[in-house]
Parts: C-alpha cells; structure tokens; sequence
C-alpha cells in the first residue's frame, strides 16, 4: 500500500494527485483578518457583567425587603387579632352596637313571612326571640340580602349571648357594621397600651431598616449608570457584532 | 457494513495513543508547543500571535467548513471562526488544546448555518454548484461530502487543502490511526463514487 494517500511519501497515486490538482483550486486562499479592539473583547465583558450583577443584587435586596415587611405586617395583624378578643367592654360596646343595627333593620311596615327565610335566620341566630327572629328575617325582598348579612356577622357566639340583653340605641345598620369591623382602640388598658407602643416602635424600626435598603439600592443603581455613562462616553460605546462582520468584508 | 466500520472507526478514536508513531510524535509536537506560546501570547495581548495562529490553523478550518457548508459561503465562515476563536479565548483551558478547540467552533459554526439558512430561501444545489468556479471541481466536492462525515473531513483536508495525515491528526486533535484510516477507506468510497481507478488503492 502506497504511502503517498496518508504523508505524501512514495510513489505518487495517479488518481489521487489528478484529484488533488482538480480540488487544489478550491484550496484557502488566505486573506488579512481583521481583528475587534481589544476593548471591545477581553474587556467589555467585564465591563457589562457589573451592571448585570448591580441590578440583580438590587432586585434581590428589594424582593427581600419587600417579604420581610409583608412577614412584619402579617405578624402585627396576627397580634392585633387577639387584643380584640381579648378587650370584654370594647367587645360589648361592639356587640350592643351590632344587635342595635339589627334591631333597626327591622321593618316598620308589615311583610309577609316566608316560611325559607325563617328557616335560614333561625340557623344563624336561634338565641334571639322568636318574634324578634321573625322581624329580622322578614323584609321586603331589595334588602333582605344585606339584612342576613348583617344578622349573620351580629351572632357569632359571643355576641348572641349578649344580643337578648340589648339596649336601645338609635344606630343605622351599615355604621353599626362599620363600627363592628373596626379595630377596636388598644389603649383601653395599660399592658396593651404598652403592646401598642412596642409594636408602633417595631414597625417604624422595620420602616426605617427598608428605607435606608432602598436607599442604598438606589444609591448603587446611579452609581452603576454612572459608571456605564462614563464607560460608554469614553470608549465610544459597544459595536454591534455585524458592523465588525462588515469591517472585515 | 459502512456503519460497523464507522463505528470501528470512532472506537479507534476513542482508543489511547498507544498506535502512535514516534515520527508522528516528533512531529506533533513542535506544533503543539508553537501553538501553546502563541495561544500564551495573544492572552497576554499579542495581537500578531493571533494572526500567526490563523496562518497555522485557516487552512483546517476551511477544510472542515467546506466538507459542510457550500463554497461561496466558506471564506466568510472561515472569518467568523476565528473572531468567535479570539473571543472566547479566554475560555480556552489548555493552550495546547486550541487545534480541537477550533475544529468544535467550525462544526458548530457550520451546523449553526445550516440551521439558519433553513429560515430563509436556500439557494438550489444547481445554482450553488454554477457559484464555484470550476465545475468539475466541485462535482468532485459533492462526491466527498456524500461520504460518511468521518471521512469527508479528512478527504477534504487531505485532497483539498494539501494537508498530510500527521498535520490533520496534529491539527484537529484525532488519533492518527484513525485519520489514516479514515483517509485509506474514504479513498476507496470515493474511487467508487466517481468510476476511477477500478477500486484500486
């Protein structure tokens, strides 16, 4: 076997030195390379990954301040949740108000009774007398929706213990829904006056801390767009790929 | 058949350098330590280095684009290769490596064409073939790159750009045997193909 094929040594094949004549025309034909600005290759990469890796940081630092104030906030309702419960005179002021409101839903005209919406009051409310019962539940039909509502919100358990020694107040049904849903002020005693004023410290601490992180990441965005100003302004901006392309053509 | 000898062939590739020569390892390895200190040079910011790698390596890159891509596209790929090459140089981890390194970036770069120019209209293979200068030339051309890509790439270097076996296993990082191998069977295909030489090697 010749060794012409493989390192060209030997005696020359006809046929492969007839093919290497015809195919040598297609041979490469060397021609100048034109290479980018050193700028514009080793360097741009570093320059652009600071940006990249500043904004990154800075969403980072955002979306987590953003949980940790959602976390404070979910922590202060949690607590503030129990301090309604635990206040009996803010709760019976409430309850009264309540029951007064529904009291005052009471139509003055007299409506047929339905012997449905019996059934339905009479599930949500069955500690209240039963002709009362019959007052709330029977309405004339535009209101009656928003009368259930409000029956139903005025007896959790609680509240119907205390609905059968009610008052009586002049209070409209939807500031008594109003006033029920408020918080309840927290300075009624002096421990939860106390609570009231460590919580009001701990958020304006957690307010301040997510300040100054705001602040800082804004600080560092200018910095960054600075810096890239600067950059861009001082080596006459990054050149797109096709326009080196088109140099070296 | 073809595919058990391909397989064969790659299994040699595979294999460890124990078929290697020591005139073949004599002669790899000034060109290996050349290219290492001008891979060590253009890192350091020689600009020229790069200019002298392109001199040693334009002719295998051509070689590997033209067994894939057609003629008039080549000698701008060939460009494109090389400033992907400067690039992503600092990527590279062993300098001696940079002659595989290199053949990646042209059948990459080869493959990604291909899979661009499916987006647009492809110009027919008539029209292609009208662009190459001489005709007969290029039917030759179309006859190897209907060969099994393990030897189209080798024939091409080998009868296109006047590369011996020893410079193509230097350069493209392939064991030599499997080069020669490569060479001696898709010789045979090609005699084959084209009706010459009565099969004979």
């Amino acid at each position: 076997m010749s060794d012409y094929l493989w390192d060209k040594s030997g005696e020359p094949d006809a046929d492969i030195e007839h093919l290497e004549n015809l195919l040598g025309t297609l041979r490469h034909q060397p021609r100048a390379l034109e290479l980018p600005t050193e700028a514009h290759t080793f360097q741009s990469r570093r320059t652009f990954s600071r940006p990249a890796l500043a904004v990154a940081a800075a969403l980072v630092v955002m979306i987590l301040a953003g949980v940790w104030f959602g976390v404070v906030q979910q922590r202060d309702a949690r607590r503030d949740s129990p301090t309604i419960a635990a206040n009996p005179a803010t709760l019976q002021t409430t309850t009264e108000r309540a029951t007064e409101a529904t009291r005052e839903a009471t139509p003055e005209v007299a409506v047929q009774t339905t012997p449905s919406n019996v059934g339905t009051e009479s599930k949500t409310a069955p500690g209240i007398e039963p002709e009362r019962q019959k007052q709330q539940v029977v309405n004339f039909e535009p209101n009656r929706k928003f009368r259930t509502r409000v029956a139903t919100r005025a007896a959790s358990p609680k509240q119907r213990r205390r609905l059968d020694a009610d008052g009586e107040h002049g209070v409209r049904s939807h500031e008594a829904t109003e006033m029920a849903a408020a918080p309840t002020p927290r300075n009624t005693r002096p421990e939860l006056a106390t609570l009231a004023a460590a919580d009001l410290a701990e958020r304006q601490k957690a307010k301040e801390q997510l300040m100054l992180a705001l602040r800082l990441t804004t600080a560092k965005l200018s910095f960054v767009q600075t810096k890239t100003n600067e950059k861009s302004r001082g080596t006459g901006g990054a050149k797109p790929v096709y326009e080196e392309r088109n140099r070296i053509r | 058949m073809l595919e058990a000898q391909i397989s064969r062939n790659l299994l040699f590739m595979t294999a460890p350098p124990q078929g290697r020569t020591a005139a073949t390892e004599t002669a790899d390895a000034p060109q290996t330590s050349r290219t290492a200190t001008l891979v060590a040079a253009v890192a350091g910011g020689d600009r020229d280095a790069f200019g002298q790698l392109y001199e040693l390596y334009s002719s295998m890159v051509h070689g590997i684009l033209l067994a894939r891509v057609p003629y008039a596209e080549v000698s701008d790929l060939v460009q494109d290769v090389f400033l992907i090459a400067f690039k992503k140089l600092p990527t590279l981890r062993e300098a001696s490596s940079f002659g595989p390194w290199l053949a990646m970036i042209a059948r990459n770069r080869a493959m990604d064409f291909h899979r661009r120019s499916r987006e647009t209209e492809e110009l027919s293979e008539e029209l292609a073939r009208a662009a190459t200068p001489h005709a007969e030339a290029s039917e030759a051309l179309e006859a190897i790159r209907s060969l099994p890509e393990a030897y189209r790439e080798t024939l091409v270097l080998r009868l296109v750009e006047g590369m011996t076996g020893p410079e193509i296993a230097a350069q493209t990082g392939l064991q030599p045997d499997s080069v020669r191998v490569n060479l001696h069977r898709g010789m045979k295909l090609l005699r084959e193909k084209l009706g010459v030489g009565g099969g004979r090697q």
